[in-house]
């Protein structure tokens, strides 16, 4: 990020199948440091068990999360 | 005086977990090893593996998945700052099909318990999250943790695991 300045950053979680609040804290720390150069990230095709893992943690009132299918 | 910190939350917020209740203890494992980062998909896997019994569901493995890897976690990062420790983890099924976790260290302790709770509180810096105990307490029934500063830290975990129809 740091190298090429991206002004969108998406975390895709299409493969993801497992995570837990270190995630969050990765969702966390990307938001802000693109925040810091103007520019904006969020989450893409949560689902299963880290979706849960987002909803528990409230974060989705701060960061736009998007579903995946099953 | 300083005693141990405790903080309960039972399920259905009673204030009492079942390990309060004398249940009969089916089976149980335990598990040391040190405070390691690698360790912690170890600690998952294990869990998860000896949790098979129960006949859980997908959903029900991920939470007992996601509530170690939080408590093993937590004793990994924040315990033993200046040293590799050791994390004792003990799964027991008792009766009525609940399984119990408990994630022990013999670190530096938690000095307010109540204080470490608190979604997003974290003494680890930018690359904690502070939502450990939350996710715990959002994915098991009953919670407890007692700590005592210079001491250690036990967490200890419950879940109902929910009974199959048996055609």
């Amino acid at each position: 990020m740091d190298d090429y300045l991206p002004r969108d950053c998406v975390v895709d979680m299409s493969g993801l199948t497992f995570m837990d609040s270190s995630g969050i804290a990765l969702i966390l720390k990307i938001c802000r440091l693109m925040a810091e150069t103007g520019g904006r990230a969020w989450v893409e095709n949560a689902r299963n068990q880290p979706l849960k893992v987002i909803d528990a943690s409230g974060i989705d009132r701060m960061v736009k999360i998007t579903t995946g299918a099953e | 005086m300083n005693g141990p910190d405790t903080y309960i939350r039972g399920p259905g917020g009673t204030g009492r977990g079942p390990w309060e209740e004398s249940m009969k203890q089916l089976n149980y494992i335990k598990l040391e090893f040190p405070a390691r980062s690698v360790n912690e998909g170890f600690a998952r896997a294990a869990a998860a593996a000896f949790a098979a019994q129960m006949d859980p569901t997908l959903e029900e493995l991920g939470d007992i998945k996601t509530a170690v890897s939080e408590a093993v976690t937590n004793a990994i990062v924040h315990a033993y700052p200046d040293a590799i420790g050791t994390v004792a983890l003990r799964l027991r099924i008792l009766e009525g099909n609940v399984l119990e976790i408990t994630a022990r260290d013999k670190g530096r302790g938690i000095p307010d318990v109540k204080q470490a709770m608190e979604p997003l509180f974290s003494t680890g810096g930018e690359e904690r999250s502070g939502m450990g105990f939350t996710i715990m307490d959002s994915f098991m029934d009953g919670l407890r943790v007692r700590s005592a500063v210079g001491k250690g830290t036990t967490v200890t975990m419950s879940k109902r695991i929910s009974v199959k129809a048996r055609i």
